[in-house]
Order: structure tokens, then sequence, then C-alpha cells
């Protein structure tokens, strides 16, 4: 009866391996397929077909990238935001949750209030727009960093953080005559790796990622992000004549598409560069997500 | 002594107050200035006579909205795309992570969880590219390397509505899906392992465990967070509707939601009236959502409730 159920579970444990084998596959797969577009010769891509390895290698897409101005450009604007953008959303939203995460505040309600009436109604884009163009932010470079700078999810997820952490820790500071600003930097931000790594995580790849403020808010060329550029050459170019053309015209076979795929791999290694020095600290940031603040 | 008690708590959180007023203050010019201007809705917009200047044309915007058949359309789109994604999303979670759970080595979980939130890492603007790589009609994976050997008929992916309500589902839960079966995981791996133990002891095989277990104490996780997706149940991702399917008229009717309308009447119609009152319609009736949910489950459990 017993040895009956051990081989049951072994069975068991080899259909989940198998589900989690072909779960892996399709979330990795498309990655990789992109990633052997960006090394074959853009003219052969277009015979399709390249689902394993590179059937015609070349750099030539690469050094295509890399020399047109264009994407340097978007490329540095883009890293550029990333960390001012990351860097000043870390300060301004955990010091916001470490002044809240107090209960004892003076009309604590009323600032929790104002936050979650925000979080669920917004005056939509238009009026939105309009604010941003009174206080001067339209086109330029600060509409990228100062808007989203704190955002509701994560100023709650960090008050739930705080909270989390033991009063004794602040006492004995207090005792020691230091100041709310002194504990903040030099006792709750050491211990608060957890929420950091998450929040940074997050707003750096929102922040890289982001292409809809770039297409709302600027016109000027020199401020496109990466995302951006790559929105505006996909959407020229997705038909495929316009392909076969741009391949024509390209002695080395660099086509549209495979400029796209190559960009869209230098838009990834980064994110897959940064994360796994996040990741020990990820799993137990996420789960603040789903408790209640 | 009354009036020493209310001091003392002013004067110790003073200093924590002046530590959060400045993003408090940032708070309400970002958040709260906006929100004066939805009264751009009820006007006639003329560039000439400005904003302020312009017309007052009272509820016209939205009965023109209203007359169309748009308004139907985008708002159908939200609400059931919103909850397909909120009920195969939880689903799925829920399953890959009780898959993950199983998987006993530490590395190959972390291995496995650095590969599932990947997805979730890429902007909408990469992802429809994957999209497009797999879909086109010409060279794509799909066409080209499924459909094509099989001797199937060849799909134009990119002008057939009928298509995309699944496709846009499929792609949503595959990038998606990861971060909250790791959240899911996350509280698997907090249940007591004793519970187990015994339930071994009793003769309960892995599926048993699994319904008897890991479900039930999975439910709180599972309201929490279908709760807070149902928050933003008018809303919808900008980037998923419209640069997904590549802005292609033809779908229109499977991807039209409040979000691209917005957008389009704005961008392609120049009717900034408009696109205002379907933002403040897409504002208001998703707050009033939020409200009655919010009163739903208060009554009845008030623990759960959003605020």
């Amino acid at each position: 009866m017993l040895k009956s159920q051990r081989q049951k579970d072994l069975l068991l444990d080899s259909v989940v391996y198998t589900i989690l084998f072909i779960i892996m596959l399709t979330m990795l797969y498309p990655f990789y397929y992109v990633l052997i577009a960006s090394f074959n010769k853009g003219s052969d891509s277009l015979l399709g077909g390249v689902y394993l390895w590179p059937r015609s290698f070349t750099l030539e897409n690469y050094k295509m990238f890399l020399d047109d101005p264009k994407w340097y450009r978007a490329f540095m604007v883009t890293i550029v935001r990333t960390i001012s953008g990351t860097a000043l959303g870390l300060l301004l939203t955990s010091l916001v949750a470490y002044g809240l995460s107090h209960r004892d505040l003076l009309f604590s309600k009323v600032y929790f209030t104002i936050i979650i009436f925000a979080m669920y109604f917004s005056g939509g884009l238009i009026p939105y727009y309009v604010v941003l163009r009174s206080i001067g932010l339209l086109n330029s470079f600060g509409v990228y960093i100062i808007p989203s700078m704190l955002s509701t999810f994560f100023l709650l997820i960090a008050i739930s953080f705080f909270r989390e952490i033991p009063g004794e820790l602040k006492e004995s500071a207090h005792i020691d005559g230091a100041g709310e600003f002194v504990i903040f930097f030099r006792i709750i931000l050491p211990v608060s790796m957890p929420l950091l790594a998450t929040m940074a995580l997050f707003m750096g790849v929102g922040q890289w990622n982001s292409w809809l403020d770039s297409a709302y808010f600027v016109q000027s060329e020199n401020l496109r992000t990466l995302a951006f550029r790559m929105m505006e050459v996909i959407n020229k170019s997705n038909s495929p004549m316009d392909a076969i053309a741009a391949a024509n015209s390209s002695s080395a076979g660099v086509t549209s598409f495979s400029l796209q795929v190559t960009a869209m791999v230098v838009s990834i290694v980064p994110i897959i560069c940064v994360y796994p020095f996040l990741q020990k600290y990820f799993v137990h940031g996420i789960m603040l997500g789903s408790v209640k603040g | 002594m009354t009036a020493k008690r209310k001091s003392k708590p002013l004067k110790k959180t003073l200093p924590l107050l002046i530590l959060a007023a400045p993003g408090l203050l940032y708070f309400l010019v970002n958040s709260y200035f906006p929100m004066f201007g939805v009264f751009i809705a009820f006007k006639d917009v003329n560039y000439a006579k400005g904003i302020f200047g312009s017309d007052w044309i009272g509820f016209q915007n939205f009965t023109f909205l209203f007359q169309t058949s748009d308004a139907w359309i985008m708002t159908r789109n939200t609400l059931l795309y919103n909850i397909t994604f909120i009920a195969l999303g939880t689903i799925v979670s829920i399953i890959i992570a009780i898959l993950m759970s199983e998987l006993l080595s530490k590395l190959y979980s972390k291995l496995f969880m650095t590969g599932l939130i990947l997805p979730n890492l890429i902007s909408m603007v990469v992802l429809s590219l994957l999209v497009f790589a797999f879909l086109n009609a010409d060279s794509g994976f799909v066409n080209h390397s499924i459909l094509r050997p099989l001797g199937l008929p060849e799909i134009n992916w990119y002008s057939e509505p009928k298509y995309w309500p699944y496709l846009l589902v499929m792609i949503q839960i595959w990038k998606t899906a990861g971060y909250g079966s790791i959240v899911y995981f996350a509280s698997i791996a907090g249940i007591d392992k004793s519970i187990y133990e015994a339930a071994k002891i009793d003769g309960a095989g892995k599926l048993k465990q699994i319904r008897m277990i890991t479900l039930p104490l999975l439910k709180p996780t599972v309201i929490v967070l279908v709760l807070m997706s149902m928050g933003r149940i008018f809303n919808s991702d900008f980037g998923l509707f419209y640069q997904v399917p590549m802005n292609s008229g033809a779908l229109f009717s499977a991807t039209q939601t409040i979000d691209t309308y917005v957008y389009r009447a704005l961008m392609q119609l120049n009717d900034i009236g408009m696109s205002a009152a379907a933002g403040l319609y897409q504002s208001l009736v998703g707050f009033v959502l939020v409200l009655t949910v919010n009163a739903i489950v208060k009554k009845v459990n008030s623990e759960n409730a959003l605020f």
C-alpha cells in the first residue's frame, strides 16, 4: 500500500518536471528566437525557418545598431533616466513612507485618505497633460523623472514594510539622541534591503521600458528613449514589403526586422544582468505587495 | 494632563512630518492638480480660444460619445478582458506555484523563478516585437514553421479580429503569470510543513494534500490579490491593446479599450473634448466600481476590504 503510494508520487514527480519544463520552454523560447535572429543575416531571416541557431551568422546587425547615432543617443538617455529616476524615486518614496508608517502621526488618517483616493481616481490623460504643460515639464528631460517619482503602490508597500521593523531599533537610537533624519538613513535604510531592492527593480524596469511618456509629452528627437525608438521602428515597417525593400537596399543584408530584434536584445540584456543581484531580496519584497498596508 | 498628552505626539512626530512633507506636497500637485482639469470634458475645446476660453457645452461630449458604437465596444472589451485576465491569471499562477513547490531543490526553484519573471520585466514594445516575430504573415514562426509544414492554411493574424481575444489573453498570461506564481509560491512556502507530514502519515497522496491543505490555505492570499486587481477593472494596459496588435485598424472591434480610445480620440481624431470625456467616464465609473466592490467585501468579511 505504502509502496504503491510512493510509485504514484514518483509518477507525479515526473509529470511535474515535464510540465515545468514545458512552461519554462514557452517562457524562454521567444527570447531565444529573437536572440538568434539578431545574429542572423537579416535578408536570410526573411525566408523564415530560423529557429534553432543562426543559419547565416553575422554581427552586421549589431554594427549597424551601434553606428547609428540615433540609437546611441536613445540608449544614453535611457540609461540616465533609469539611474536618476530610480534613485530619486527610491529616496522620495521611502522618505514619505517612513514618515507615514508611524501610526501616531498627527492627522495620519487624512494622509492615507488622500493617497488612496488618488489611487482609484485620476483626472485622466488630458488634464494631466495640461498640468505638465503649465509647470513647464513638457518636452524636457524632467518629464521622464519628476512625474513618476512617487507611486501609491510602492508607497503602500513601503509603509507596510517599515511597520514590520521592530520599534526597539529606533528606541535605542532615540535614547542616544539621534534625530529622525539620522535614524532613517543610518538604521532604517540599511535593514530595508528587501524593500529597496524590490522597488529598485520595478522602478528601474519601469524607467528602462518607458515609451508612453516619450510619445505623449516629448517632441524633441534628442530626448527619445530606447523603447520609444523601438516602437517607432516597429510601427514604421510592419509590412513585409517594406522589409524586403529595405533588405534590397542594404548590402550587408540588414533589414528593419533584424535591426529591431537587435535593439530588443540590447534593451533586455541590462535587465537580465541586474536581476540576479536583486533576486535574493526579491521574493520577500514581492510578498509585501500581497499584504494590505 | 490631557494637554500634555496631546502635545507630545505632535512634538515627537513633527520631525517625521517634516520628512514626509515634501513628498506629500509633490503628491498633491502630481495627483490632485489634474483632477481640476476634468472640466475640459464639458468644453468644446478650441485651440484659438484656449482651454479656459473655450465654450461650455455641458454634456454634449458625453452624448456624442455614447451615441457611437465605440462606447459600448470599449467598455465591453475592457471589462471582459480584465475579468478573464483575473480569473485565468489566478488559476494559472496557482498551478505553476504548486508545481514549483514540488521542486525540492532550492537551486532549481531559484533558476526557475528567474525564467518565470523574465517576461514580466520586458516592455510592451519589446513584447509586441516578440509577438510580431511569431505572427507576421510571411516569415513568422507560426505561419512558416507550424502551419505551412502541417499543410494548414496560413493566417493573416493582423487582420483577423476573431483570433485576438485568445491571443491577447495568452499574451497577458504569458507576461504576468510568473509574477503571480512567485507570490503564491512564497505563500505556499510559508505553510507549516508539519501539516503535510501529518497528512502523509494518514496516507494522503500528493494530490489529496494539495486539495485538502494547500488550496484552502492559499485562499486569503487569493482574495487579497483578486480584490486588488478588481480595483483596476476599468483600466487596461495601453501597450497590450495598442502596441501589441500593431495599432491595426482591422482589429479594433477586438482590441479597443477605454485607454486606447482616449489615445486615438486625441491623436487620430484630434478631438480633445471627446477624449477627455472618455477619460472622465473611465475614472468615474472605475471609482464607483471600486467603492461598490469594497462595500460588498466589507459586508461579507471586513478584514478583506481594500480600505
